[in-house]
Formats: structure tokens, C-alpha cells, sequence
């Protein structure tokens, strides 16, 4: 251990002792302590803010007690598994014993990426796509899941776990469909929605940015600042020229036009159209990436769909990790 | 392990006495800690409000702090801290007040805000050690613990914080710094 390597500690004993400096080090010492001294807190501000702290804890279901945890986990290098596993574990169990799909899918609900149920949570994610009344709603369910997201990845890294993929890939897929269902609004729609999710996604990257220097190699976080980073460019390119914004989207009429017919008069039915109000997600293959927000390269083919969802060499590291069916992106399941 | 950290089981338990406890005993220190960096006593209160919001959102999940709880507090609090600060660094009529600052501030004010400017000037990391361990008290171990770090890692940031100080505060950079004294 060097001089040099202790110096906070020499500048702190010599203080303390009222030693003199290394003279280099004093003008440090003096600027540090200007800071030194803090107001007092408001005696009232402080009680209402304990109460308050005291309150919120008193509405939260208490933590399961910790014979419920599988403790083995801890002596073999394996993870621990959290509280919510093994509760989850349980009610699935009871679930499948009693044929209740319904409290499995609720259970999965608090499940953490690192979590056995995450699965589930994203799947119901997409019932609840499918089930969406519109365009409007789609959007809202995505907003609120694209904060969930980094929410999930935002606890992770503060609780010093590495974040796994999926939840980045998830992200990048639900911010894919955004774009996509955003485009089947009319001008004065679009804008506003756009509007909205640039701010949204303007305080969420900055909380990105924020998880990044607590972990500055980690691909999931990397890949999610990217795509935010992206989507921030494609709501610009939105805002700036809407018609060609839906045309990389794939809606060519905004869905408040009045409605056209699908066959040129004289024709034949072709057979069921793909409509945009189905944007919905993954394919019946069970994927689970909104249908058309395909994979490929980032920067190179951004929100568009790549047939065979390899990576092109030539380009930046993959941000649309999730493999989604092929197709025009706005059925469940494309074509 | 220090004494908040006792209370770490009563708090995981959500148990109100540890959870208060804990409150009284953290707060002032979080208080002082967001204050020194912000310089904003209203922001530093809702810094240790949602810091507190945050530890049960974590625990409500089964995450949270498993040892330091101390050390995790003051990891929060540094984040919500830089997102404070960035929000005001970007807010252009800020800037403006900034620049004007030495015109319109007393002298003990605007000593305190050069320090706070050089404190920003510091990467994250070197920030934390230099405000954990110089005024808040925290010992190496600590420290490594808010910043998830090794101790080893620590005393050096601790040397590359120093010398970042040193060279902000005595470099050519001097005038735009701590010479007030004139």
C-alpha cells in the first residue's frame, strides 16, 4: 500500500490531528471542507417523511419468512433463490394439481427476469396484447411495460445481480411494436404520442445511463440504452415526417382514414387482409417478440424486418436480439 | 458491520420498529450526503424520501440489500442524485444562473459551489469515495460495499480521486476554480 494510494486517509488523520499537508493536497482539503457543513432539516419535514416511509412499508404484503427460501442454493455457489420463487413455486404447483392457469399467470405477476416465472409474466403480457381494444390501448399496455422493463433491469443492477437478456430483448421488441402500432394513428395522433412517449423515453434513458456506469459491460443494459437511443431517433423522424414514418412501419394509412375497400372493384376476394388493429404478439410458435419487429442488425436495418434474422457483419452489435415471425408486422403472427 | 446493518432482518421483515429505527438512524446521513451534492435542501429531502421509497419497492420484491444496508441506501441516493443533477445540468436557464453565479452569490455560497462543481468533475465512482469516506465516515470496506466494488478498487479511486481534485483545483484550470480569495 503506497503513500499515494492513501492519500484520503493521510488527509483525513493529518486533519484530524492538525498536522500540516502535503502542500498539493491542502488546497484539496480546503475546497472538500467548504462542503462540510449541512443545514439543519426541518424538524416536521423530517416526522412527516418518517411517517410516510413508515406508512407505505405498513401496505405491502410482508415478505415470506425465510424457512420458505430453498437455502441449499447458498452453499454451493448456486444463486439463492428469492422469497417470490418460492412462492410462486407453490401456487404453480397448486395450479397445475388443480388445473388453475389463472393463478399461475398471477403468480407470475412480481416474477423478476432471474425468476423461474418470468416466462409466464411475459406471456401473459401477450394475451393481454391480443386482447387490447386498439391501437390507443396497445400503446398504453406498452408504455407501461417498457417501464416495467427497465424497472426490472433498474432493481437487478442495484441489487448487484447480473440483468439477464431477456428483459432487453423483450424491451426492444415492445418498443418495436410502439413504432409500429404509433404509425396506424392519423397525423394529430401521432404527434401527440410521440410527444409523450419522447419524454417518457427521455427520463427512462437517462435512469439507463445511470444503471450503465453501475455496470458499464453489461450486454442487457447496453443493448436497452441502445434501443432506447434508437427509438428516440425514430420518434424524431416521426415527428418530423409522419407519412414516411408509417411507410418504414409498415402502415401505409393512418387507422382513422376512412376505410377502403380491400379488393379493386370487379375482383375477387384475395382472402383475409391483415389488419393493423392486430398488432398484437409473437407467432404461434410461441415467440414472444411482437409480430414483425424483427431480428437483425440495429443500426442498420432499425424496426425493419430481416427475413432470416442473422446478423450483418458490417454492422453494430444486434439490437433485435428476439426472433420474431416474418411478415408485415401487424398481425399476431404476421404472414 | 455497522449498526443500521443489525436491522437489516427487522427491515426485510418489513418490521416498523427496524424500519424506523433505521429511518432515524440513516436519514440525517442520507440528508447531508444528497445536500453535499446538490446543494438544495428540498431536493435532498425527496433524495432521502424516494431512497427509502426505493429500499421497500426493492424488498417488496424480493431484492434489497443482504448485508450492508447502509451501503445500499447510499448507492440509491447517489443515483437519485445524479439523476438530480443531470436534470439541472440540462435545464439551459440553470446554466445561465450558473454562469452568473459569482456575480450574485455570497462568498461562503459560491466557495461551496466551486466545490460542489469539482466534486461533478469526478467520475461517479471517484464522487462516491471522496463523499463517503471524507464526510460521511464510511470505512474502506464500506465504501466498497456502496460501490460494489473490491476494497483494493476502492483505495485506488480513492488516489485517481485525489489526483483528479488536485488537478482541477491546482492545474490550469485553477482560475476557474477556487480562486476567490482576489
Amino acid at each position: 500500500m503506497t503513500h499515494e494510494v492513501d492519500g484520503l486517509d493521510e488527509v483525513l488523520s493529518r486533519a484530524a490531528g492538525d498536522e500540516a499537508l502535503d502542500p498539493t493536497l491542502q488546497p484539496v482539503f480546503d475546497t472538500l471542507q467548504r462542503l462540510r457543513t449541512t443545514p439543519e432539516r426541518d424538524p416536521h419535514q423530517v416526522a412527516a417523511g418518517r411517517q410516510a416511509f413508515l406508512d407505505r412499508a405498513a401496505v405491502l404484503p410482508v415478505p415470506q419468512p425465510s424457512f420458505l427460501r430453498h437455502k441449499s442454493g447458498t452453499h454451493d455457489g448456486r444463486k439463492e433463490l428469492r422469497p417470490m420463487s418460492a412462492l410462486a413455486g407453490l401456487l404453480v404447483a397448486l395450479a397445475l394439481l388443480f388445473g388453475g392457469g389463472g393463478a399461475t399467470a398471477l403468480a407470475a405477476q412480481d416474477a423478476m427476469p432471474t425468476d423461474w416465472l418470468y416466462p409466464v409474466k411475459l406471456a401473459t403480457e401477450n394475451v393481454q396484447l391480443t386482447l387490447a381494444g386498439g391501437p390507443a390501448e396497445t400503446m398504453e399496455l406498452l408504455g407501461n411495460w417498457i417501464d416495467r422493463r427497465l424497472w426490472e433491469m433498474e432493481q437487478l443492477t442495484l441489487a448487484g445481480e447480473v440483468v439477464p437478456l431477456e428483459p432487453a430483448r423483450r424491451l426492444q421488441s415492445q418498443l418495436g411494436l410502439a413504432m409500429q402500432t404509433a404509425s396506424q394513428f392519423g397525423d394529430p395522433a401521432l404527434a401527440q404520442v410521440m410527444q409523450r412517449l419522447q419524454v417518457q423515453l427521455e427520463t427512462r434513458l437517462q435512469t439507463m445511463q445511470r444503471l450503465r456506469q453501475a455496470d458499464p459491460h453489461g450486454a442487457a443494459l447496453q443493448s436497452a440504452e441502445q434501443a432506447l437511443i434508437q427509438t428516440q431517433a425514430e420518434i424524431q423522424g416521426a415527428l418530423q415526417d409522419p407519412a414516411a414514418f408509417r411507410t418504414r412501419f409498415g402502415a401505409g394509412r393512418p387507422s382513422d382514414a376512412p376505410r377502403q375497400p380491400s379488393v379493386a372493384p370487379g375482383q375477387p376476394e384475395a382472402g383475409p387482409a391483415v389488419s393493423p388493429s392486430m398488432a398484437g404478439p409473437g407467432d404461434e410458435q410461441g415467440q414472444d417478440a411482437p409480430a414483425g419487429s424483427g431480428p437483425g442488425d440495429g443500426s442498420c436495418q432499425r424496426f425493419t424486418q430481416v427475413p432470416d434474422g442473422t446478423d450483418c457483419p458490417t454492422c453494430t452489435p444486434n439490437l433485435w436480439l428476439t426472433p420474431g415471425p416474418h411478415g408485415n408486422g401487424q398481425g399476431a403472427g404476421g404472414h | 458491520m455497522s449498526d443500521p446493518d443489525r436491522w437489516l432482518p427487522g427491515v426485510r421483515r418489513l418490521d416498523p420498529e427496524s424500519l424506523g429505527a433505521v429511518y432515524d438512524a440513516l436519514s440525517p446521513a442520507l440528508f447531508r450526503y444528497a445536500f453535499r451534492l446538490l446543494g438544495d435542501v428540498r431536493i435532498a429531502e425527496d433524495v432521502v424520501a424516494e431512497t427509502f421509497a426505493r429500499l421497500l419497492m426493492a424488498i417488496r420484491n424480493g431484492g434489497g440489500p443482504q448485508v450492508y444496508l447502509g451501503a445500499y441506501l447510499y448507492r440509491i441516493a447517489h443515483n437519485l442524485a445524479m439523476d438530480h443533477h443531470r436534470q439541472l445540468a440540462s435545464l439551459p436557464l440553470e446554466d445561465a444562473d450558473l454562469a452568473a453565479a459569482p456575480a450574485v452569490q455570497d462568498e461562503d455560497e459560491h466557495d461551496r459551489r466551486v466545490a460542489r462543481q469539482a466534486l461533478w468533475r469526478l467520475t461517479p465512482d471517484q464522487r462516491q469515495v471522496i463523499v463517503l469516506k471524507f464526510y460521511q465516515g464510511l470505512s474502506n470496506e464500506e465504501v466498497a460495499a456502496a460501490l460494489a466494488k473490491p476494497v483494493g478498487a476502492v483505495k485506488s479511486l480513492q488516489h485517481r480521486a485525489l489526483d483528479a481534485l488536485r488537478r482541477v483545483l491546482t492545474g490550469p484550470e485553477v482560475g476557474w476554480s477556487v480562486s476567490h480569495d482576489s
